[in-house]
């Protein structure tokens, strides 16, 4: 679904990864892993398309991402940011809703919306704060809306940088098993630096080392103990890496 | 619906209390008697008309910019936009010159052309990203503002207080023209069919943008009506204050944030708050009139506070 070609990235001038070829399929888990400073948010935006690679060197079902209008994109890609705009007054029902924006741009009647929209408020666990202005919500509650917007959207591709910043630790594993299960029809690609989410939800990952050399493949393949101490430069020590 | 009846029921009010009270008193059943016909079609019809456009065109304004830069403090002055074409007009009337009511408006409309295109230049080297027009635009608007008051320093005292009157808003100097009744239905129409995009703009550019929405192609469009629409307000009226800053916000403080219902309620308050306003300073110390800008800020503060103690 997306093809990576041989893609370079670099912030003024100086370059964060190296020689990228990456090929993402409907029915994949990814997650990327890296160190702080690695560019994995570029890397995402320049996938999704905000960033513009030039000459564009990502391929969504075989055209160049750069050539989607706006609008179509929003229709394939569905986004999530590391940190959410403050934006002005407004209610999570209507922060959710807009995820359907790209579908119903044209549209004048939206009832068979509200289903869509409910379902990410009931999957992000909002219904009772449906009518809360979000200035007077707490950091992970945001979180959850900004994730039910996304869902609301219901994208063949989703992107997220980060998602489980904020939320405690048993909606962590709620939403690590919510994307498991909409990544069989769908493709998610996801940051995280919570690898012991990795092993057990994802199905691939993508490690790039600090020199800006990724390595890929399936997660059973690429998380092994070794690559995590040579690519992330880390000891794996603790309760967490003995299941790697 | 309710809110809306009750809105223009108010509308209503106030312009048979403009039609009927000022230096002159008509009373309600002689209003459209053969006696009264000069007054109520010759002056005070065409004023009401003025008056109900400036409120309606600024509030607008005010709810577009207010969305373009994401600050709620903004109003449609910011941009200093309508700065430059005060700024033009001013130095017509202080030189004397005399021109046609439509060919005045044009002066201004084209002078603030130029100032957006100025803007545009200075603030967008890449994009049109709120904060840098914000900055530029508030910049920009110093320097109008500065060479608004050199003019006025230098003037002739028998044109200082026209000038005055003008800068604190006034709706004595402008005759009826058809020009700005078109630009606002056409205006408000154009401005309405972007209410979705409005709404998700409010939350954010890059979130508007990752949903779909042509964040460049809608701020702009947001840009140039909004600055169009204050120029006509400023060449009506001059430069009325308080309405495009506090009307968007006590829309949202009863309608909530939609824009689709933001946007009529703008402009039907926004007409109410003016034509009230104005009618107040033709006839609280008539014979003498006072700038509307005193009273539109005289009522619109208590309002507001009232109306923000009660939502909080």
């Amino acid at each position: 679904m997306i093809k990576i070609n041989q893609l370079n990235l670099k912030i003024e001038n100086k370059i964060l990864i190296k020689n990228l070829s990456l090929q993402l399929n409907k029915g994949e888990f990814w997650a990327i892993i890296a160190r702080n400073g690695i560019g994995k948010t570029t890397l995402l935006k320049t996938i999704a398309g905000f960033t513009p690679s030039e000459p564009s060197l990502v391929k969504i079902k075989g055209r160049n991402i750069t050539e989607y209008s706006v609008l179509e994109r929003a229709q394939k890609i569905s986004y999530l940011e590391q940190l959410q705009e403050e934006g002005l007054d407004c209610t999570v029902k209507q922060a959710v809703s807009y995820g359907r924006y790209p579908w119903h741009k044209f549209k004048l009647d939206n009832s068979d919306e509200t289903k869509l929209i409910e379902k990410a408020l009931m999957d992000m666990d909002l219904q009772d704060l449906q009518n809360k202005n979000l200035k007077k919500l707490s950091g992970g509650e945001l979180r959850k809306v900004d994730i039910a917007t996304i869902l609301s959207q219901n994208s063949e591709i989703m992107i997220l940088d980060e998602p489980l910043n904020h939320l405690d630790v048993a909606f962590r594993y709620h939403l690590m098993k919510l994307l498991k299960n909409l990544s069989q029809k769908k493709l998610i690609i996801m940051v995280t630096h919570d690898i012991q989410y990795v092993k057990e939800y994802c199905s691939h990952v993508l490690m790039i080392s600090n020199k800006g050399k990724g390595i890929s493949g399936k997660v059973s393949e690429i998380m092994t103990a070794e690559n995590v101490k040579n690519i992330l430069e880390i000891e794996p020590v603790g309760e967490i890496f003995k299941s790697l | 619906m309710r809110q809306y009846i009750a809105l223009l029921l108010l509308l209503l009010v106030t312009i048979i209390f403009s039609l009927t009270t000022g230096s002159i008193s008509i009373p309600l059943a002689e209003m459209f008697s053969e006696k009264y016909h000069t007054i109520i079609f010759e002056i005070r019809i065409p004023r009401m008309a003025n008056a109900i456009i400036v409120g309606a065109l600024l509030s607008v304004s005010g709810l577009m910019i207010q969305n373009l830069v994401k600050n709620p403090l903004a109003d449609p002055y910011i941009l200093g936009v309508s700065g430059a074409s005060a700024m033009v007009q001013l130095l017509l009337i202080a030189f004397g010159i005399v021109l046609p009511f439509s060919l005045f408006m044009l002066t201004g409309f084209m002078a603030t052309l130029l100032a957006l295109l100025l803007l545009l230049l200075i603030s967008s080297k890449k994009s049109l990203n709120s904060t840098n027009l914000l900055l530029s635009g508030v910049v920009l608007a110093f320097a109008y503002s500065a060479i608004i008051s050199l003019i006025l320093t230098l003037s002739p005292t028998a044109t200082t207080k026209p000038i005055l009157f003008w800068l604190m808003g006034d709706l004595g100097y402008s005759s009826f023209s058809l020009f700005p009744i078109i630009a606002l239905i056409i205006g408000s129409l154009w401005i309405f069919q972007y209410h979705k995009e409005l709404d998700l703009l409010a939350r954010g550019e890059f979130f508007a943008l990752k949903c779909g929405v042509n964040v460049r192609k809608t701020n702009l469009v947001l840009l140039v009506s909004a600055s169009l629409f204050t120029a006509v307000a400023v060449s009506l009226a001059g430069t009325i204050g308080f309405v495009g800053l506090v009307i968007p916000h006590i829309s949202r403080l009863i309608f909530g944030n939609k824009h689709a219902k933001l946007i009529p309620a703008s402009i039907i308050l926004g007409a109410t708050l003016v034509l009230l306003a104005d009618t107040l300073s033709r006839w609280l110390f008539a014979p003498t009139q006072l700038p509307v800008g005193i009273f539109t800020a005289l009522f619109g503060v208590p309002v507001f506070l009232y109306l923000l103690r009660k939502n909080s």
